[in-house]
């Protein structure tokens, strides 16, 4: 087990390093970029002169060949002197070093990583009520729809997974906003759509005055997305709950449980709904990485303004350094969270073993 | 004797059944419902997509300068020839021509049903071409390092599992970013994230097909390994990604149609059915929804199709498994 681990450790890192190298080095690739925008000024008051370009260009490690660049990302450029390329030499110590550079753009020269955790909180607020919705949802409805399987109750909830699923997220993000705005509209109770806070009170029929900022407030922004979010994944996540209780109910152990003359009730929470709930630790460790990436469109759609929306802007902006923080956190939980699911296999499943 | 006759003729139709294996499948498949309705509704949205276009009065990018945001049903009266495209030639549309815009027009008056034509084409020509062509790719790879084992095997699934701990939507936004990738290098670059599912059903069919009998004895005959591969080992395990692809058709077009809505997928101005959901904002939500509506309207539809349609042949082509 032990040995399992260090080497899958070893393996994770190394796909790290590669594939954070091959992106890092398409970047090079790439048309435009931060210092474009400073060129392109015309006014010929503000107009920088090329020495401010350089200057900027250095203080944002821009002025490096492409090949520099990933070195410099990963291990600083303190040390480039002794590789004979004294003019490259900064103050960057890499990101081996705990350094995660400056943004480029988004927020020029702050902390990449001091940005990432002004907007982690609001994401985490969104990620974590859509999962725990789900959940609380989707494994009931699974269980149940599989224990009557082929009932009506079953019928419905594949027809509506199956909608779920081919739901485009982001266009029903967009007809609900469009209901709330008709609800607006007509002065009837409405959930605001947009940005996380309000940013002065606004009056809702039925509640009457929300204070800006306060948590009711935030409640009511997040209701939209997390509908949104939870949609998506009860459509998955209740069908991948009916298949585990439909696999389990059909096992030998479970026909022996009733032969027995075990309660039916007894037999389905206690002996089949434990060992249902054994593939879902794939989905909850998955929702981990999915907690960077996964909000991605929904964020975009509701203009809140968190990790998701942040990683679009920066994207949009060439803010690389910004997108390569945000894509290198998503690779590493994605990497984590794949040992993390081996490993509870083991623990929670002693059939499973790991060598 | 009448009993006998009809146990005589049962037999025969059973014998008739098993030497047409394709008509049982037929007959599976026919058995679900939505799946049937699904085929028809597909068949008939891609004829309207190829063909439609070619009888639509409008051009794609031809503009009704004083019709901008009309409701669905709006009469307009063309005030100068349409011509089939931009640079003259035949004329399309003479002026004077009482025209309807069925399903509304856009923010600078080109007409949507027009456009959405337009932009199924593209949408259903990404998501038929990235799934076929990483199907292809999945099976020809999941052949060989099934077949093979060893060394082919060990790298081929290494490579699978590198990228497959890639974070997928992160990586396609960036390197659309990068790239800035026309219709067909956007397909490419969808297939090269997405043939792994397909490599891995196939590998996994043929570890337990190259052990059977049937294949000890073609290479008794002589066949080669090409041979055993694609004209054996193939076509006996080709129903779970046919299954497969039907469901990823649904995937890639709504991935697709997401990068699309972002900016990050097919480019303005051509039309897909994401892309036409671009700039959607609180005004056209609130004035003219029909804008925002209809191009979602089509995605759900084709992706509920293919859904429903894997569905169905997942029913036929594996009696075995519950649904």
């Amino acid at each position: 087990m032990t040995v399992y681990l260090i080497r899958r450790l070893f393996q994770a890192i190394l796909v790290l390093l590669f594939s954070s190298a091959v992106i890092y080095s398409l970047f090079a690739l790439a048309p435009g970029g931060p210092l474009d925008e400073l060129r392109q000024n015309t006014d010929p008051k503000s107009r920088p002169s090329e020495a401010d370009i350089q200057r900027q260009a250095k203080l944002l490690g821009a002025d490096k060949p492409w090949y520099l660049w990933y070195p410099t990302w990963l291990a600083g450029d303190t040390w480039l002197d002794k590789v004979g390329l004294e003019q490259y030499v900064g103050e960057r110590k890499g990101i081996l070093r705990w350094d995660w550079g400056t943004s480029w753009k988004f927020q020029r020269n702050a902390p990449v990583l001091d940005i990432i955790k002004d907007k982690l909180p609001d994401t985490l607020w969104l990620m974590i009520t859509s999962t725990i919705i789900s959940l609380v949802l989707g494994i009931p409805l699974g269980v149940f729809s599989a224990v009557r399987q082929y009932s009506f109750f079953d019928y419905i909830l594949t027809t509506f997974s199956f909608i779920g699923l081919s739901l485009p997220s982001f266009w029903f993000g967009l007809l609900i906003i469009a209901v709330s705005l008709w609800f607006k509209r007509n002065g009837w109770f409405y959930f605001p759509a947009g940005d996380i806070l309000a940013l002065r009170n606004y009056e809702v029929p039925v509640l009457g005055t929300v204070v800006a900022g306060s948590f009711l407030d935030r409640v009511m922004h997040l209701v939209m997305p997390v509908t949104v979010l939870s949609m998506l994944n009860l459509a998955n996540w209740s069908r991948f709950m009916r298949a585990s209780m439909l696999e389990v109910l059909s096992q030998d152990y479970v026909r022996t449980a009733r032969a027995k003359g075990v309660k039916e009730r007894v037999v389905i929470y206690k002996h089949a709904f434990r060992n249902a709930l054994i593939p879902l630790i794939t989905i909850i460790v998955f929702a981990i990485p999915g907690v960077f990436g996964g909000a991605l469109f929904t964020e975009t759609v509701f203009n809140y303004k968190a990790l998701g929306f942040t990683f679009i802007s920066a994207l949009n902006l060439k803010d690389y350094p910004l997108a390569m923080a945000f894509l290198l956190i998503s690779s590493i939980l994605l990497v984590f969270a794949t040992l993390l699911a081996d490993v509870l296999y083991t623990i929670v499943d002693p059939r499973i073993r790991l060598d | 004797m009448a009993v006998s006759t009809t146990q005589v003729e049962a037999r025969e139709a059973k014998k008739e059944e098993y030497e047409r294996p394709w008509l049982e499948i037929l007959k599976r498949f026919s058995r679900h419902r939505f799946a049937v309705a699904s085929v028809v509704v597909l068949f008939l949205m891609i004829v309207a997509v190829t063909f439609g276009p070619l009888f639509m009065p409008f051009g794609e990018t031809d503009t009704a300068v004083t019709k901008k945001d009309q409701p669905p049903g709006t009469e307009y009266v063309v005030p100068k020839n349409l011509y089939y495209n931009s640079i003259g030639g035949d004329v399309r549309t003479a002026a004077g021509t009482t025209l309807t815009f069925w399903l509304g027009s856009d923010g600078i008056g080109r007409d949507l049903l027009t456009r959405l034509l337009y932009a199924g084409r593209v949408s259903l020509y990404i998501a038929v071409a990235v799934t076929l062509l990483s199907e292809l790719i999945g099976i020809i790879i999941g052949v060989m390092s099934g077949y093979f084992g060893g060394l082919v095997d060990a790298f081929a699934m290494r490579f699978v599992d590198f990228l497959n701990t890639l974070p997928l939507l992160p990586i396609l936004l960036i390197i659309s970013t990068i790239l800035e990738p026309t219709v067909n290098l956007l397909i490419l670059i969808l297939v090269f994230f997405s043939w792994t599912g397909g490599a891995r059903l196939m590998r996994g069919q043929i570890l337990s097909l190259r052990e059977q009998e049937y294949v000890s004895a073609s290479r008794a005959l002589g066949a080669s390994n090409l041979r055993i591969m694609f004209r054996h080992l193939v076509p006996n395990a080709l129903a779970p990604n046919i299954v497969n692809a039907s469901l990823a058709l649904s995937g890639v077009m709504i991935t697709e149609a997401a990068l699309s809505f972002l900016g990050f997928g097919v480019k303005l101005p051509s039309a897909s059915w994401g892309n036409m959901l671009k700039g959607v904002n609180t005004t056209i939500l609130e004035k003219y929804t029909w804008q925002a509506f209809f191009p979602g309207l089509a995605i759900f539809i084709c992706s509920l199709c293919f859904n429903f349609i894997g569905d169905g042949l997942r029913d036929a082509l594996d009696p075995r498994a519950k649904r």
